[in-house]
């Protein structure tokens, strides 16, 4: 048992975390934010892909005392209160989503390859989600989505953010 | 993940080593975990404690020596490997063989250090860095020694690591341009596979004559391996059609292969004579 503080979706969480838990367990089980999944919770499926300090990861096999004074994104700090992302907007838009549950990893290693490569090729963006399985849709709209949120300008490089910030919501 | 565990957080080599006084055989060094935490998470592991390495800065950062060796901390990252501008030019098989691993996410986490510490006979480092004649540093307490990659891996899972020795770095000689360098890897899938054979081959070439050849087998022994016997059946040959063959016959029968969950045994030796083969050719176009 340790104390821990880390930021979480751009707030700050402190509490105590065991040696054995995941941060994925941590996240979803004591900070109650269920978006992101566990699959195979073992590396291989990409349910649980969260961004930590700015690359993706696979949640399930990060231990949770690891991220420690770091920061963490998940889906759930993706939209700007009411208002999607538009990688959120082109999944829902492609028809790239059925049951759902790789939805949330597929758009965090998505958002991991737009904030480094805004532009990707096909080939690129196949590459950069061999680590997400669906068994629903099969890869066609989903790859689809990633093309069609670089278009939007689905990265959050500076300056290149296309929500209405808005401090309402 | 259950049971009690302790993990401590050493911030510099001098901070381990005390650490290592007791426990030392119930202790896992953790790197990436894609390997540690998947198997202790499947209980395959008996393990009280998990010592993270990863505050440990003097095992972080790339660097070129005047002897024109490139010393790679042993926390760097597959993505790392790929991306650094000196392992792209200086060892650009290296960057090639870390590119084809695992995912983002993984490669984001897993590092060069844990992948030849593991020792898995498919690891994918580690036919490169045989070609390649990279040397591993290890330190303990007691000091440090520095081990050719060819006497590190003893059996699958097997290292000549000595219990509480820490790899720090694995040095590399730099590859010059007129070396002629491939990594092929056969999976089932073309990302996120294992290897069911993995071919290294490094050629030295003076026209249409081979130099000096080298030439490394992943997946297909219980570890992998250098197969000198095609390397000096090269050396001094042209190659052609022919000459390939040869070696890729005495690949054969060096590979040593095992069935398992991922392919049979007499297909991998097949691979290994056809990955050898393909691996020798696409070497003959580089310019
Ligand atoms: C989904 C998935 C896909 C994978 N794909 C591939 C693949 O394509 N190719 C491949 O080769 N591997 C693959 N792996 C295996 C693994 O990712 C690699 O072997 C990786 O390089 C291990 O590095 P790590 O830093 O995560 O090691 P860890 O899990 O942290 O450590 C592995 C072992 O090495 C020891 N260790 C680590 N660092 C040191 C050190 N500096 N000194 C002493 N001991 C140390 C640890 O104690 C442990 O026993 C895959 C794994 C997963 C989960
Ligand atoms: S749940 Fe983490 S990769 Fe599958
Ligand atoms: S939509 Fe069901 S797994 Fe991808």
């Amino acid at each position: 048992m340790a104390l821990i503080s880390f930021m979480i979706n751009g707030q700050p969480w402190k509490g105590q975390v065991e040696a054995h838990e995941t941060l994925l367990d941590l996240i979803r089980d004591k900070l109650g934010l269920t978006g992101t999944k566990k699959g195979c919770d073992s590396g291989e499926c990409g349910a649980c892909t969260v961004i930590l300090n700015g690359l993706s990861v696979n949640s399930c096999i990060v231990p949770a005392l690891e991220v420690e004074g770091k920061e963490v994104l998940t889906i759930e700090g993706l939209s700007r209160g009411e208002v999607l992302h538009p990688i959120q907007e082109a999944f829902i838009s492609e028809g790239a989503v059925q049951c759902g549950f790789c939805t949330p990893g597929m758009i965090m290693s998505t958002k991991a390859l737009l904030d480094s490569n805004p532009h990707p090729s096909k080939q690129e963006i196949r590459q950069a989600l061999a680590g997400n399985l669906c068994r629903c849709t099969g890869y066609g709209r989903i790859v689809a989505a990633v093309e069609k949120a670089a278009k939007m300008g689905g990265d959050d490089l500076a300056g290149n953010d296309s929500r209405e910030i808005s401090d309402k919501v | 993940m259950t049971g009690t565990l302790k993990y401590e957080t050493p911030h510099s080599l001098a901070e381990l080593w005390p650490l290592l006084v007791s426990d030392r055989e119930l202790t896992g060094f953790l790197a990436g975990g894609t390997d540690l935490i998947v198997k202790y998470k499947r209980k395959q592991l008996n393990l009280t404690r998990f010592i993270d390495l990863k505050n440990i800065e003097s095992l972080k950062g790339i660097w070129l020596d005047e002897n024109k060796n490139l010393h790679i901390g042993s926390l760097t990252t597959l993505t790392e490997l790929h991306t650094h501008p000196l392992i792209q030019k200086h060892a650009p098989l290296l960057a090639a063989a870390a590119r084809k691993m695992a995912s983002v996410q993984i490669r984001n986490r897993a590092t060069i250090g844990g992948n030849l510490c593991n020792a898995a006979p498919s690891a994918d480092l580690a036919p490169p860095l045989l070609v390649l004649d990279a040397v591993v540093k290890l330190e303990s307490d007691q000091g440090a020694r520095e081990l050719s990659i060819k006497s590190l891996f003893t059996g699958p899972g097997q290292t000549a690591l000595k219990i509480g020795e820490v790899m720090t770095e694995v040095m590399v000689p730099v590859s010059e341009p007129s070396d002629k360098v491939t990594y092929l890897k056969q999976g089932l899938r073309q990302a996120m596979d294992i290897a069911m054979a993995g071919v290294a081959v490094k050629l030295n070439m003076s026209g249409n004559l081979c130099q000096e050849a080298a030439i490394a087998l992943g997946a297909v022994a219980p570890t992998p391996i250098r197969v000198k016997a095609a390397e000096e059946w090269l050396r001094g040959q042209r190659i052609n059609e022919q000459s390939i063959a040869k070696a890729a016959e005495l690949a054969k029968i060096a590979a040593n292969p095992i069935s398992d969950v991922r392919t049979t045994a007499d297909y991998r030796s097949e691979l290994v004579s056809a990955l050898v083969t393909k691996a020798i050719q696409e070497c003959m176009t580089q310019v």
